[in-house]
């Protein structure tokens, strides 16, 4: 059956609230992280938790798992899949993870690319649709040893530290002041 | 500008082009039957592999899938040329499967890039492609050790149904 302007527009701002996720995941911008997400949501993760967690709690073993060597992180979503029924929505995303943390030894930093699956609930509200219920399924996660040394760590360094316009945003501020 | 008609045509073009991906990489092959029109074609340019129609590689594809414990191919930059009911249409793919060695604790990787370069046509279904070349760019073939939860967590995620509607009756 033909999509109606009204699903693609939909299916924008899903898509929307998936990157916000990601974004901020990655640029550690939790207030965009949090308005992915209803405040009674669920995330699972298939073999890595033993039990559901609130995305408040989820960010916390973000935060304190990864923080402490966590140089960069990027979460590249797509080939997203809808279904809809009225104000309710699932879709499937695949995502290509790369991380990069401080490794043990000076001057080599560990990379990781993960391929994994998210599956979300969303549900629609006033402001936008939300997730109110995520899984995360790996499918293969690679890890493997790069020199860490000028020029790229003086560039990694700088925007691990460095705020971004997006931040601006989530903050009130009006993309007027960049 | 874009009108909405050409918002729609894109956005399933899109849906056959994700379609194609999850069936492969989910075993979804119930979503393969609305990627490709009954008579299309596949080719593997520069590849030991003849051209085929799509339902012979589905069938290919189904029995390489008994084996493999993971896959994904993730599409973007996507281009679109739409004329009337034909479209041609772009996209680059990076893709990294897992399987199996005679040490269940050591994975084969196949990691690579390749383009789908697709020619579509809007049939009684919707969009379909008629014609599809899988141009290769690169690709690395290992094998790796994984810890055995790890994959534990992939085989038991990849043996799960995801493909729900938001009652939560299989798609």
């Amino acid at each position: 059956m033909r999509l109606t302007i009204g699903e693609v527009r939909d299916r924008a701002v899903i898509l929307d609230c998936l990157n916000r996720y990601a974004q901020g995941v990655d640029q550690r911008n939790w207030p965009l992280y949090e308005s992915a997400f209803t405040p009674d949501a669920v995330i699972e993760v298939v073999g890595y938790l033993d039990h559901e967690v609130t995305p408040i709690e989820f960010r916390e073993i973000l935060c304190g798992a990864f923080d402490v060597t966590r140089l960069s992180g990027q979460h590249l979503l797509g080939n997203t899949i809808f279904a809809f029924a009225g104000d309710r929505a699932h879709t499937v995303t695949e995502f290509m993870a790369v991380t990069l943390e401080r490794s043990g030894e000076v001057g080599t930093a560990a990379r990781q690319i993960t391929a994994a699956l998210y599956i979300d609930d969303l549900a629609r509200f006033d402001n936008g649709w939300k997730i109110t219920r995520r899984t995360l399924v790996r499918k293969s996660s690679n890890e493997d040893f790069l020199p860490f040394a000028d020029p790229f760590a003086n560039a990694i360094e700088t925007t691990l530290k460095a705020g971004w316009p997006l931040a601006l945003q989530t903050q009130g501020q009006s993309i007027d002041a960049l | 500008m874009l009108s909405d008609t050409d918002l729609i045509d894109r956005a399933e073009i899109s849906d056959a082009l994700v379609a194609y991906c999850h069936a492969q990489d989910q075993n979804e092959w119930a979503l393969y039957d609305a990627v490709f029109t009954y008579d299309a074609t596949v080719a593997f340019p520069g590849m030991n592999m003849p051209d085929m129609t799509a339902a012979v590689l589905r069938d290919f594809l189904i029995e390489h899938n008994k084996t493999r414990i993971s896959g994904q191919h993730l599409i973007g930059n996507t281009m679109f040329e739409i004329d009337g009911d034909r479209a041609r249409v772009v996209s680059e793919v990076i893709y990294v499967t897992l399987h199996p060695t005679a040490d269940e604790h050591v994975v084969k990787r196949v990691r690579g890039n390749a383009l789908y370069v697709d020619a579509f046509v809007r049939s009684a279904y919707g969009w379909r492609i008629r014609h599809r070349s899988i141009a290769q760019k690169n690709v690395e073939i290992d094998e790796g050790r994984y810890d055995p939860a790890l994959l534990g967590a992939i085989r038991e995620g990849a043996a799960q149904r995801w493909f729900q509607t938001p009652s939560g009756t299989a798609a």
